[in-house]
């Protein structure tokens, strides 16, 4: 026991969305060591290695990690993978991490790649939440879409949308629709600007009506996930409350920062991690089409150096396993 | 006659019937009737649930009126035919309405359900003017007039809606309107009254229509027994009046007297949605050569720009139609 | 003659057991799966809602497969669900599939019973008189097949919450209920039924556990079949909940025939009368049910309730609007689930998780 006292104990989280994956590491005392953000370019694997392989390269590859928690909509693929000691949905990763750093807040908005979330959160405590399930329509991919269709980067749309002076209306129940409006608009002569001010409010309009509808939203208000980033919508936020938002400095870890978090307090015996090493062996996946029943499931198996670590994708679970 | 305060009329759904019947009902009996104005200029709509759009614009127009007036008149429309009734959204729509008010304006409520006595429009009316202190001669004298007013404007109707702006057509006050020149095209709209007349929802494809050159026919302009006449070979029979006016009158211009046909549905619409198919499978299986059909869905995030564009075409196909076939018409309005 | 009937939960363990024991062919449609759903979407529009596509994608199955006569329990007004029949009639006609229409009525009356003869004529030309002889034989079977379903349905809702090793209770559910399945007559029915008690109550337990209690209401195909829900009762319950529901279909059978055993019907009007505070009408389908449902569980001390609808289902649609505030004024949780044809068990799994999360957070604040 005494031996291993003044050895500060290191967490890691780990958040795999749809779009991007995100990492961090803290310590005993809660302080971010490293924290990274990739996009996952459609191959999440890859793409976890690489974070594990900038991780060690920052922390060094002997770095000790007492714990591994993951997050997001491919949580079980990510845990899998990195051996994890905690597999925990996105909603209660947001909220704890923003529980521990703003203890005040009573609403959460989070507004990610293909899923947006809203939490309510009274004295500490979660108390309601909603996540967008049948429609994209308020999350960052829809942003990404029309902004290549004007054929300007992420990072320059937030800003100009902040120069929009008569952001237009913009239908935007999906895609296709705000992008004939859209055309529209542009043929009719209103600048890029008041079109990206429009896909904004249009945005945060669709999030407040659908996401949040019914929620007793309240102040202090927290923005988080990726779309955090984006100035425009965030003022088109804080247009349509009429109050500042809270924007967290780490806005776009907070899920690992959660699992990381939750990890830390679970306190596991001893980590299942596999080690930062993982990054340099050979992870693939290999699916094949079940013609058991109509389901016809992908199964997908995952491969760590030609072994097969586990499987999923069966609706009926007939191959599903994993292999410590 | 003093005032004797405000009842306000939500400019939503069923008001696009009967509004004449109620404005005029209120009045007589010495009230101020007030009725919500449309959309602001950016829109605003209110989600209390996930409705159909005409729903969501009940809410919202009755939380505009809730601080305006003293009552809200929304009677519980279960049923307004002797068999069939209103879509279930209209039971609970004065519920859901007291909840989005939160109860902080008094909601006159009284059931019209047509199909069990003692509840028709006119005994629901006599019950709203006794919760309103009027003594039952009164209310009686003053549902005789609204009746009588309602009649007439009811007769009126096809020359309202073309000579008039869609805006102006639920304004009592407005002049009968100019008699608009010769129209090529007869194009019979249909849809649900609060879809095809509320121009926050039909973006007023009616006014666009008509400066394309067409005359607007409307279902209103039929009989129970010519739709009745429509619905009787299906299997099983169509219990929403709506819908059956819907179906009724789709298949009854189909038959002929018209140039083309536009149905105007609601996203989210259970009742559009289901019939929507059954008209499009019925049409297809039918084989017979019929006046084009367009079916435009709308709801809150539908541009005007598009349906503008639908509807230009729509009027090129029935002008590419008339040539082919070299149709002629003797027009008799 | 070949009869089919839709999956909807358990019923097709049932009306196969009426057919059988009837000597009636049949054919079992496939088990619902993502090609039925792919048929019915394919062949209907995007805002019916969920059911009628599944069920149109069940028939569409069964009729490639050589059935012709449809077995299909009518429903009436309000809802969109009395004029199913209507409209799956004119589609499959339009994909040009051959079959004959059997609907059976929701409330047995005259006029019903009288709409029905034209059928009832052209099918009796094809039964036997030993089918009919057999047919209350049959029914009997049936319904006592329903029973016991319901029995081992109700038994695993109550054991999956304490499973120690998670999905055993699923596993040996599905093994009873084929046990249940296979019996072919009366008696060796009340064997099955034992059998598989028996079964079930052999899941190793962890008896200490104290689950959550959590209700499942909503629309009645939504909350009783687990294809258009995406198993949320048997997700919830392996998350550590008790789940309770009130539709089933000996409640709704016995609504119909008005021959509710006095609890039953009391639970019912019990659920009704407490919407009142809330609704000033009966809205039609479940909707009022769900409301009260909600009131009367929070009262009873259940520590949340799931809320189930498909899209743009109209009844449901209201009480999502009136169960917030429900939620609000008896302090319990309510979760909406909006269930469409995408794919949504992930997103359904995070939600579940996080709501039963929830109700460990608000356990633990006291």
């Amino acid at each position: 026991m005494s031996r291993y006292k003044n050895i500060m104990g290191n967490f890691l989280g780990i958040d795999v969305g749809s779009i991007t994956t995100k990492m961090v590491v803290i310590d005993e005392s809660h302080k971010l060591l490293a924290g990274l953000y990739l996009r996952n370019n459609g191959r999440p694997l890859e793409t976890i290695q690489q974070g594990l392989a900038i991780l060690a390269s920052r922390l060094g590859d002997d770095q000790a990690i007492d714990g591994v928690a993951t997050t997001g909509s491919a949580r079980h693929l990510a845990a899998y993978l990195v051996g994890a000691d905690l597999i925990k949905n996105e909603i209660t990763a947001h909220s704890v991490a923003v529980i521990d750093l703003f203890p005040k807040t009573k609403t959460i908005f989070e507004i990610g790649g293909q899923d947006s979330k809203v939490i309510l959160l009274r004295e500490g405590v979660v108390v309601d939440f909603a996540m967008n399930t049948v429609c994209a329509a308020g999350t960052g991919s829809f942003l990404d879409q029309q902004a290549a269709r004007l054929g300007i980067s992420i990072e320059e749309f937030g800003r100009l949308a902040l120069e929009a002076k008569h952001p237009v209306r913009v239908a935007g129940r999906c895609t296709v629709f705000a992008e004939t409006d859209m055309i529209h608009k542009q043929q009719i002569g209103h600048s890029v600007e008041d079109i990206i001010g429009g896909l904004c409010d249009s945005l945060v309009k669709n999030y407040l009506n659908n996401v949040c509808r019914g929620k007793e939203l309240l102040p202090p208000y927290v923005f988080q996930g990726g779309v955090a980033a984006n100035q425009g919508i965030r003022k088109a936020l804080e247009r349509e409350l009429e109050t500042p938002m809270l924007i967290p400095e780490h806005f776009g870890l907070m899920g690992a920062l959660g699992a990381a978090k939750l990890v830390k307090r679970a306190k596991p015996g001893r980590s299942r991690f596999k080690g930062f090493g993982l990054s340099k062996r050979s992870c693939t996946t290999r699916g094949f089409e079940c013609n058991e029943c109509g389901n016809q499931c992908e199964v997908v198996e995952l491969l760590v150096d030609e072994q097969v670590v586990a499987c999923w994708g069966d609706l009926c679970e007939r191959y599903r396993r994993s292999y410590p | 006659m003093e005032e004797k305060g405000r009842i306000g009329i939500p400019r939503a759904l069923m008001f696009y019937r009967y509004f004449p019947l109620w404005k005029v009902f209120f009045e007589e009996l010495g009230w101020n009737v007030r009725v919500s104005d449309g959309l602001d200029k950016r829109g605003n709509i209110v989600y209390l649930e996930d409705s159909c759009f005409p729903m969501k614009l009940l809410v919202t127009h009755s939380l505009v009126l809730k601080t305006q007036v003293d009552y809200l008149y929304l009677p519980r429309l279960v049923s307004l035919h002797r068999h069939h009734m209103m879509c279930p959204k209209f039971r609970g729509a004065p519920d859901i309405v007291r909840l989005a008010t939160d109860g902080m304006v008094p909601i006159l409520d009284d059931l019209v359900d047509l199909r069990v006595k003692g509840h028709s429009m006119r005994e629901s009316l006599l019950k709203t003017g006794k919760r309103l202190g009027a003594k039952e001669a009164e209310s009686k004298q003053a549902f005789q007039k609204a009746e009588a007013f309602f009649l007439n404007f009811q007769k009126r109707w096809l020359e309202r809606i073309n000579n008039l702006p869609i805006k102006q057509v639920f304004d009592l006050e407005a002049p009968e309107g100019v008699e608009e020149p010769e129209k090529t095209f007869r194009v019979a709209f249909i849809g649900h009254p609060y879809n095809l007349f509320d121009p926050d929802v039909s973006k007023e494809i009616l006014t666009f229509a008509k400066s394309l050159g067409m005359r607007v026919i409307t279902s209103e302009t039929l009989s129970e027994r010519e739709i009745n006449a429509q619905l009787s070979d299906l299997s099983k029979e169509v219990y929403w009046s709506s819908g059956r006016e819907i179906v009724g009158s789709l298949f009854h211009f189909l038959s002929g007297g018209v140039d083309g046909m536009i149905f105007l549905t609601s996203f989210k619409c259970g009742i559009d949605a289901l019939l929507q198919e059954l008209i499009r499978r019925k049409l297809k299986r039918s084989g017979k050569v019929s006046p084009p059909l367009l079916i435009l869905s709308l709801d809150e995030h539908s541009g005007r720009e598009g349906l503008m564009t639908r509807l230009e075409a729509f009027r090129d196909v029935m002008e590419e139609r008339r040539h082919e076939f070299n149709l002629t018409y003797v027009r008799s309005t | 003659m070949k009869v089919t009937f839709p999956h909807l939960g358990t019923m097709h363990i049932f009306c196969k057991a009426i057919a059988e024991a009837s000597g009636i062919p049949y054919i079992v449609p496939p088990e619902t799966s993502r090609k039925t759903l792919t048929l019915g979407v394919q062949h209907s529009n995007e805002c019916i809602c969920l059911p009628f596509k599944i069920i149109l994608g069940n028939f569409i199955e069964a009729l490639r497969m050589g059935a012709d006569t449809i077995v299909m329990v009518g429903s009436g007004p309000p809802c969109r669900l009395g004029l199913y029949d209507l409209v799956q009639k004119v589609i499959l006609e339009d994909m040009g599939l051959h079959y004959r229409w059997l609907t059976i009525p929701p409330r047995l009356t005259w006029q019903a019973l009288w709409k029905n003869y034209e059928e009832t004529k052209e099918l009796k030309k094809e039964l036997s008189w030993k089918n009919i002889l057999l047919f209350p034989y049959g029914l009997r079977l049936g319904w006592k097949k329903m029973m016991a379903c319901e029995t081992l349905e109700k038994l695993a809702m109550r054991i999956r919450p304490r499973e120690i090793q998670k999905g055993e209770t699923q596993r040996r559910l599905k093994k009873a209920l084929s046990m249940v399945d296979e019996a072919k007559t009366l008696r060796t029915l009340d064997q099955a039924l034992e059998r598989g008690k028996r079964l079930l109550q052999g899941t190793e337990q962890d008896v200490s556990r104290v689950p959550f209690k959590i209700a499942m209401v909503g629309e009645l195909y939504t909350v009783m079949d687990p294809h258009i829900n995406r198993g949320v009762e048997q997700k919830l319950g392996e998350l550590g909940a008790e789940v309770t529901r009130s539709s089933w279909f000996s409640t709704h059978i016995l609504r119909s025939l008005r021959r509710n055993k006095a609890d039953q019907a009391s639970e019912r009007v019990r659920f009704f009368e407490a919407s009142r505070a809330y609704l000033g009408y009966d809205v039609g389908a479940e909707c009022n049910v769900s409301i009260g449902e909600a009131i009367v569980r929070a009262q009873e001390g259940f520590d949340g309730v799931v809320h189930l609808m498909p899209f743009a289902c109209m009844p449901e649609t209201t009480a999502s609007g009136i169960l917030t505030r429900v939620g609000k004024d008896w302090n319990i949780p309510i979760l909406t689930l909006i269930l469409d044809e995408q794919e949504i068990e992930g997103r359904i799994q995070t939600l579940l998780e996080a709501f039963v999360e929830m109700l460990q957070w608000k356990r633990k604040a006291g």
